[in-house]
């Protein structure tokens, strides 16, 4: 019987790789972490460091090689394609960067989630993507296609697309990467928002620190190892002196 | 006639070092943006605006006086008996231009091309290369502690802050909130860098690999 858990997410001690000939590529390594409800944790990589393949570990889309990866309580090792297809209509919002066909209007993009698999009447789901577009702003841009969007205008519609279900688990891959450091700064105040808001845990790969912060945990993927970087949950101010006195002694005062 | 003021300030420019920030210049500023204000609320300001730079309490009153002597300041208000935490200062038109040429100084002119590690990169010697590791370790090590500090702070302002649009100076101030945590991300990324590819080259020299690095 699975133990009861706080977290949306856990992940322990998950190892991916991919068979490359006769060889096998390690993509994660021994990964573990958790995300609670309400938490944003961000994973930063870079490119071709299995920011994707983690996530897509995470919504149980790949299956992991060894380890556990649950959504709640619920282990999405071994689940058929009808469960897992299920955990990820209901519990699981997913934006990356990859966009639908050029002519699709917004409002069907964004409604995609709520059209499959839901009993939701047609003005429900009407209600539901009308109070995203506009809780992001994005009313006006409803009926465009996708290819009118400016890249800003890409990046909210993904976010609203992810979360229009109210999904218990936000997964971002990258979405907010190439945007400026002030957009990055609005974007990450957005997700921040559907934490706290919504109460959504959030798991969120990001190619550099600007688009990490403020989260609350903040990891480094390096060589398919995940490394800790700031737990920002802990009311923890590391002792600037000592590291200044330390840095110190090991340069020498010049 | 203004180049020989900007010859004295040069020479009283050349004592500062264009990457830190000198007590008398944040005073000095406070001063311009606030004239006529008190010396104990200056002192605050001080406190307040520069957390980080841990002024002593006593820098307002002390350095204030020495502006006024050196004419980068006049008082304009002197507070009745001997305690001076209420007199008031402006700034003289030679003060707003030592402060602007400061301001306006590149805070990096001289590149650093003496950085201490890599110094002691350039000069070790084989026997010395397990240790230099270390070091760089836990330079690494310390950027990344610093790392966590500085997202910590990000994170109580964003989490304490208003929602309402920011105003200009808050503006100004949030971005180096969100610029402290990349440098310090970006220093440990540069010694874990140097610290790896030191212990590869540990790694080659035989009876040295076996004692290389922290792993």
């Amino acid at each position: 019987m699975p133990a009861v858990t706080d977290s949306v997410l856990t992940l322990d001690g998950v190892w991916k790789g991919f068979d490359r000939g006769d060889d096998r590529l390690r993509v994660l390594t021994d990964v573990s972490l958790t995300v609670a409800p309400g938490q944003v944790v961000a994973v930063v990589g870079n490119r071709d460091q299995g920011k994707t393949t983690l996530l897509r570990v995470a919504s149980g889309t790949l299956p992991a090689d060894q380890g556990s990866v649950r959504v709640g309580d619920l282990e999405l090792t071994g689940l058929s394609d009808a469960q897992l297809a299920r955990v990820l209509r209901t519990e699981i919002g997913l934006a990356t960067r990859a966009g639908p066909e050029l002519r699709v209007r917004v409002r069907d993009y964004v409604g995609l989630p709520l059209a499959v698999g839901r009993w939701l009447r047609w003005r429900e789901r009407r209600l539901m993507v009308a109070e995203v577009l506009s809780a992001l702003d994005l009313t006006g841009t409803a009926d465009l296609p996708w290819r009118e969007l400016s890249d800003w205008q890409r990046v909210l519609v993904e976010l609203a697309q992810a979360t229009v279900a109210r999904p218990r688990l936000l997964l971002l891959d990258d979405v907010i990467g190439g945007l400026g450091l002030g957009k990055k700064q609005a974007a990450t105040e957005i997700v921040r928002g559907f934490a706290d808001d919504l109460g959504c845990g959030v798991l969120m790969a990001v190619s550099d620190h600007a688009a990490a912060l403020p989260s609350d945990c903040v990891w480094q993927l390096d060589g398919g190892r995940l490394k800790l970087m700031a737990d920002l949950t802990q009311s923890r101010v590391v002792p600037l002196h000592r590291h200044l006195e330390e840095g110190r002694a090991w340069f020498g005062a010049s | 006639m203004r180049r020989p003021i900007q010859l004295a300030f040069a020479a009283e420019m050349s004592r500062v070092n264009p990457a830190e920030l000198p007590g008398s210049m944040a005073v000095l500023g406070i001063v311009i943006e606030q004239p006529n204000d008190t010396v104990t609320h200056i002192g605050q300001c001080l406190g307040r605006r520069f957390t980080r730079a841990r002024f002593a309490r006593s820098t307002a009153h002390s350095t204030l006086p020495r502006l006024a002597r050196a004419e980068r300041v006049h008082r304009t208000h002197q507070a009745p008996g001997s305690d001076r935490s209420k007199d008031r200062y402006e700034a003289t038109s030679g003060g707003l231009e030592v402060f602007r040429a400061w301001m306006f100084e590149q805070p990096s002119a001289t590149p650093a091309l003496r950085d201490a590690m890599y110094g002691r990169i350039e000069l070790c010697r084989l026997e010395d290369l397990p240790r230099l590791i270390e070091m760089a370790r836990q330079e690494e090590a310390i950027s990344a502690d610093l790392y966590a500090e500085a997202a910590f702070r990000l994170r109580q302002h964003t989490a304490t802050r208003q929602r309402d649009p920011a105003d200009y100076a808050r503006q100004v101030r949030e971005v180096l909130l969100y610029a402290d945590p990349m440098h310090w991300a970006s220093r440990s990324e540069r010694y874990k860098v140097i610290a790896d590819r030191l212990e590869e080259i540990a790694q080659e020299i035989p009876d040295l690999g076996s004692g290389a690095g922290r792993d």
